[in-house]
C-alpha cells in the first residue's frame, strides 16, 4: 500500500476565499523568510525584528501609501489589459510619461492641478493607444514594442532633466510650486476611486464582457459582434490612462520634481505592477489588496537593509513572500486528498 | 471505474467492461450517458475516483495519455485535439514521441503518407491543421492514432463531422483494423452504424453500464429501450413535421460570392444563394468543400472578396457580425467550445456574449442586466432540457450535447430573422438531434430564414425545403422536395469541372 498526495480541482463553488488563502501564505511566507534570516548577518531576531517593523505595525502600513498610488494605478489598467489577452508591460513608460507631461504643464506652463493630472492620463492614453495600433495593424508584438517604449519614455526624461529642465546644472527639475502638490493620502484615494471606476465599467458594462470573451475565444466575440480592435484598443487606452494618471499622482503627492532614471530600472512601479496583476488573478479590484502587499514588501526591503541585512537577501525576501501568497491563492481552488495506491 | 465530476455529476457509476482483439464494439447512450468519460478514462485524459484498468491481464494506471498510447491505447475524440500550429507530420511526431517512438519527421511525414494511401484517408502530412476542416481533422486524428501502432482505438463519434460517403468509409476501416486484429471501439448516436458494423454493442444510460448485446441478436428497437429505459414510451422520436408558413420575401440574398480560404486559395467560387422567410435551405457537401468558409462569409468574420450580401434588403457584405446581429441574424457555428462559447465561463456569461450585438439582448444601453442574462439562461436550460452543474458554472462542464442544446436555445431565443446553422445535430443523440431538427423546422415556420450547413445529409433531409450541394467551392447541384438522394450524394462526390 503506498500512500499518494493528489491535489483535486474544486467545483467553482466550493473553492476556498483566495484572500484568506493569501493572507495565510503571506504569514508562512514571513515566518520562512525569518528563519533564512539566520543565514544572514541580521540573524534570525533582526530579520524577524524588521519585517515586524512594516507587517507587525498597522500603523505602519499607511507608509506603503506612496507605492500603492503608483502600482495600484498601473496594475489595475495591467488587469485589464490581460483579460483581454493584450500582453503589455509599457504601464512603466506609460507612468513616466504621464509624469513628464504633468510637470510640464504645472511645474512649467502653469496650468491647474486638474489639468496636469488629465494630461497625464491623456498622455498613457497615446502611449497605450500606439502599442495597441502597431500590434493590430503592423502586427508587431505587444510585449516588445511596450518595452522598448518604456526605454524612448526614460530617455527623453533623461535628456529634459539633464537638458532644457534643468535646474542647477544637477540632472532634476525645480521642484512643484506647492498649489500644484497634492497629499499622498488624496492621491492615494484618487487611485483608489479610479480602481473602482473601472472595476465597475468592467463588472456591469459591455466592456467586461468584450474585454474576457476577446481574450479568452476571440472567435467567439467576434461571431456574436465583439470587435476585436476596438476591444484590444480600448482596454490598452484605459490601462494607459490609469498608469499616466498614476505617474502623474506620484509626481504631484510625493516626487514633486523630476529627477533622471536608470533607462532599464527606471521608476519600477510600472514593472511592480505587472506582478501585482498576476497576483490578483487579474481581477481589478483585487489589485488593491496586491499593491499593497508588494508596497508593504518594498517597505519591508527597506526596513531589512537598514537592519544590515544585505539587499539581495532583501529581494529575496520579497520574492519568498510573494511564492508563498501565489501558492497559497492557487491551493485555494484544490482539495489536497491523499489516496491510498495498492501496488 | 467510478467517475464523479467537481460538482457531483456521477458520469461513470460503476462501469466494467471488455475490450477483446479483433473486435469492434459500438457504445452507445444518450448525451451525457458517460461515454466520453469512460473512453477519456480508458484513454489516460481522465483519471478515475476508483477502478482498474488491465491491459491483456494486466492492472495498469494511466496518469497521462501517453501511458494509454504506451500500451497501444489511442483515443479519436470528438473534437480532434492536434496543435493547431503544426502540420499533420509534426503531430504524428508529437504523438510518437508521447508513445515512446523516437520518429524523426521524414518518417512521420512517410508513415501519414503511406497510411493515408492504405486505408484511404486522404490526408496531406504537410498541411497545417488551423487550415483544416473538422472531417479532415478527424481523419488526421485517426492517421495519428494508426501511426502510434495503437493496438486499441477509441473512435468518439468519429462520423459526427463526416458526410455519408466519408462516414461509410471510416465505418469500412473500422472493421478492416479489427480485421487486422485490432480492437475498435466505435462511440456514436447512430444507431445505423452499430447495427452494420459493430460485433457487439454496449449501451450507458445515466454513468452506468446497462447491457451489451451481440449485434447479430440486436435491433433498432431493442437498443433504443436500452438507451431510454421508459422514457421512450413518453417521448416518440418522430420525425420533425414540416408546418411551414408561406415561403415570405427574400431575407438573404448573396450573388457572385468569391471568399479565399485560409491558405490564400478560392474557397467559395461564385455562389449564388437567396432564401426567404419561412424557409429551410440546406446546404450539403463533403468537409472541406468551402463550407466553412462560406458561413464565415455570411457571419461577417470573413473577407468577400468578390459578390456581394444583401440581409433584410441591406447590403451587409462591408459590414461585421455586430451590424448583422442587430439586423437579427443568429448563428449556430461549427465548433462549440471558442466559437459558440467561452469555455471557463459560465452559462450566464455565455448568455451576455450571444446576445452582445442582439436587440434582444440583456442590455440597457452599454449596462449590461445580468439578471436578465440569468433569466435568459434560465429559460434556455428549462425549454432546451440542458443538463448542467448550474448556471454559474462553466460552460466546459457540461456535455457536448448539453453545449449544443444551450447553443441552439441560446440563437432561438434571440427570434432571429435569419438563423445560420453549421452541423448543428453534430454530437448529439438521436432524440436531441430530432430536437433540434424541430427547432430549425419551427423557428422557419415562425417566419425566419434558415439555413443549415450540414455533413450529414440525413438531417438535411429531414429539416430543409430545398437542398443546395457545394463541392469544391461552388453550389453544383439544386433541389427541392421530394428530394432524389442518390443525385444529391453524386454531386457531393464527383470531380467538378473548371475548378
Amino acid at each position: 500500500m503506498k500512500l499518494r498526495v493528489k491535489l483535486v480541482e474544486r467545483a467553482p463553488t466550493e473553492r476556498g476565499n483566495p484572500l484568506l488563502y493569501g493572507l495565510a501564505g503571506l504569514a508562512v511566507g514571513i515566518v520562512v523568510s525569518v528563519l533564512l534570516g539566520g543565514l544572514t548577518p541580521a540573524g534570525v531576531g533582526g530579520t524577524a525584528s524588521a519585517l515586524m517593523t512594516v507587517f507587525g505595525e498597522p500603523s505602519r502600513w499607511l507608509s506603503a501609501l506612496p507605492y500603492f498610488t503608483a502600482i495600484a494605478a498601473s496594475a489595475a489598467g495591467l488587469a485589464l489589459a490581460y483579460r483581454a489577452g493584450f500582453i503589455t508591460i509599457g504601464a512603466e513608460g506609460q507612468m513616466v510619461a504621464g509624469m513628464i507631461v504633468a510637470y510640464w504643464l504645472l511645474g512649467r506652463v502653469g496650468a491647474g492641478l486638474a489639468a496636469g493630472l488629465f494630461a497625464a492620463a491623456l498622455a498613457g492614453v497615446l502611449l497605450g493607444a500606439l502599442v495597441a495600433a502597431l500590434r493590430l495593424y503592423l502586427l508587431v508584438n505587444e510585449t516588445l514594442a511596450s518595452l522598448m517604449l518604456n526605454y524612448v519614455v526614460v530617455s527623453v526624461l533623461n535628456y529634459l532633466v539633464g537638458g532644457p529642465w534643468s535646474a542647477g546644472g544637477f540632472t532634476r527639475t525645480a521642484p512643484l510650486p506647492p498649489d500644484r502638490t497634492l497629499g499622498v493620502a488624496t492621491a492615494a484615494t484618487i487611485v483608489l476611486a479610479t480602481v473602482l471606476l473601472v472595476e465597475a465599467a468592467y463588472r456591469f458594462t459591455r466592456l467586461g464582457v468584450a474585454v474576457d470573451s476577446v481574450g479568452l475565444s476571440r472567435r467567439a466575440a467576434e461571431t456574436y459582434g465583439v470587435g476585436f480592435h476596438k476591444t484590444i484598443m480600448a482596454a490598452a487606452a484605459i490601462g494607459g490612462a490609469l498608469a499616466g494618471l498614476g505617474g502623474g499622482l506620484y509626481l504631484v503627492a510625493v516626487q514633486q520634481q523630476l529627477t533622471s532614471l536608470n533607462t532599464f530600472q527606471s521608476l519600477g512601479y510600472g514593472y511592480m505592477g505587472i506582478l501585482a496583476a498576476w497576483l490578483a488573478g487579474n481581477v481589478i479590484a483585487a489589485t488593491l489588496a496586491s499593491s499593497w502587499l508588494l508596497g508593504l514588501l518594498y517597505l519591508a526591503s527597506t526596513s531589512l537593509q537598514i537592519s544590515r541585512v544585505p539587499w539581495s537577501f532583501a529581494l529575496a525576501v520579497q520574492a519568498i513572500i510573494v511564492v508563498f501568497v501565489v501558492s497559497a491563492v492557487t491551493l485555494s481552488r484544490y482539495r489536497i486528498v491523499l489516496v491510498r495506491e495498492s501496488q | 471505474m467510478t467517475k464523479v465530476y467537481p460538482g457531483g455529476v456521477v458520469a461513470n457509476d460503476c462501469v466494467s467492461l471488455a475490450i477483446y482483439s479483433g473486435e469492434v464494439l459500438g457504445l452507445l447512450g444518450e448525451n451525457g450517458a458517460g461515454k466520453t468519460t469512460f473512453v477519456s478514462i480508458l484513454a489516460g485524459v481522465l483519471e478515475p475516483d476508483s477502478g482498474v484498468i488491465r491491459v491483456k491481464g494486466r492492472p495498469v494506471r494511466f496518469r497521462l495519455p501517453r501511458d494509454a498510447l504506451r500500451n497501444g491505447i489511442a483515443l479519436v475524440p470528438q473534437n480532434p485535439m492536434l496543435v493547431d500550429a503544426f502540420t499533420v507530420a509534426e503531430n504524428v511526431m508529437l504523438a510518437a514521441r508521447l508513445a515512446g517512438l523516437r520518429i524523426g519527421l521524414g518518417e512521420a511525414r512517410e508513415r501519414v503518407r503511406e497510411l493515408s494511401e492504405r486505408y484511404g484517408l486522404l490526408v496531406d502530412p504537410d498541411a497545417r491543421v488551423w487550415g483544416l476542416s473538422m472531417g479532415e481533422r478527424q481523419r488526421a486524428e485517426i492517421v495519428k492514432a494508426l501511426a502510434v501502432d495503437a493496438s486499441v482505438l477509441l473512435l468518439d463519434e468519429p462520423t459526427a463531422h463526416l458526410s455519408p460517403p466519408e462516414a461509410e468509409a471510416l465505418l469500412r476501416l473500422s472493421r478492416r483494423l479489427a480485421s487486422e486484429g485490432r480492437s475498435v471501439v466505435l462511440i456514436t448516436h447512430r444507431l445505423r452504424e452499430v447495427l452494420g458494423v459493430a460485433d457487439r454493442i454496449a449501451v450507458m444510460r445515466s454513468g452506468r453500464l446497462v447491457g451489451v448485446v451481440e449485434a447479430s441478436e440486436a435491433s433498432r428497437e431493442k437498443l433504443l429501450e436500452m438507451m431510454f429505459g421508459e422514457r421512450l414510451a413518453k417521448q416518440p422520436l418522430s420525425e420533425p413535421r414540416r408546418s411551414r408558413a408561406a415561403a415570405g420575401g427574400v431575407v438573404l440574398e448573396v450573388k457572385g460570392l468569391w471568399v479565399l480560404g485560409d491558405h490564400g486559395e478560392w474557397s467559395v467560387k461564385g455562389v449564388d444563394l437567396s432564401i426567404r422567410a419561412g424557409e429551410v435551405v440546406g446546404i450539403a457537401g463533403v468537409a472541406g468543400n468551402g463550407q466553412r468558409e462560406l458561413l464565415e462569409a455570411l457571419v461577417g468574420i470573413r473577407r468577400v472578396a468578390r459578390g456581394t450580401i444583401r440581409f433584410a434588403g441591406i447590403d451587409v457584405t462591408g459590414k461585421g457580425p455586430g451590424a448583422r446581429g442587430r439586423l437579427g441574424m443568429a448563428v449556430v457555428p461549427e465548433q462549440r467550445l471558442g466559437w459558440a462559447l467561452v469555455p471557463s465561463k459560465d452559462l450566464v456569461f455565455n448568455v451576455a456574449l450571444g446576445f452582445y450585438s442582439s436587440p434582444r439582448g440583456p442590455y440597457r444601453g452599454v449596462v449590461v442586466d445580468w439578471g436578465g442574462a440569468r433569466r435568459i439562461a434560465e429559460k434556455i436550460v428549462e425549454t432546451m432540457k440542458v443538463k448542467t452543474p448550474g448556471l454559474d458554472a462553466p460552460v466546459e462542464a457540461m456535455s457536448g450535447g448539453n453545449m449544443q442544446r444551450f447553443i441552439v436555445g441560446r440563437e432561438v431565443l434571440k427570434k432571429p430573422r435569419l438563423l445560420l446553422a453549421m452541423n448543428p445535430t453534430s454530437g448529439l443523440d438521436y432524440a436531441a438531434a430530432k430536437a433540434v431538427d424541430k427547432i430549425l423546422v419551427d423557428v422557419a415556420s415562425a417566419g425566419a430564414a434558415v439555413l443549415v450547413i450540414s455533413e450529414d445529409l440525413e438531417e438535411l433531409l429531414n429539416v430543409a425545403d430545398r437542398i443546395l450541394v457545394m463541392n469544391k467551392g461552388r453550389i453544383v447541384y439544386e433541389a427541392e422536395r421530394p428530394f432524389d438522394v442518390e443525385k444529391i450524394a453524386a454531386a457531393m462526390v464527383e470531380e467538378v469541372e473548371g475548378t
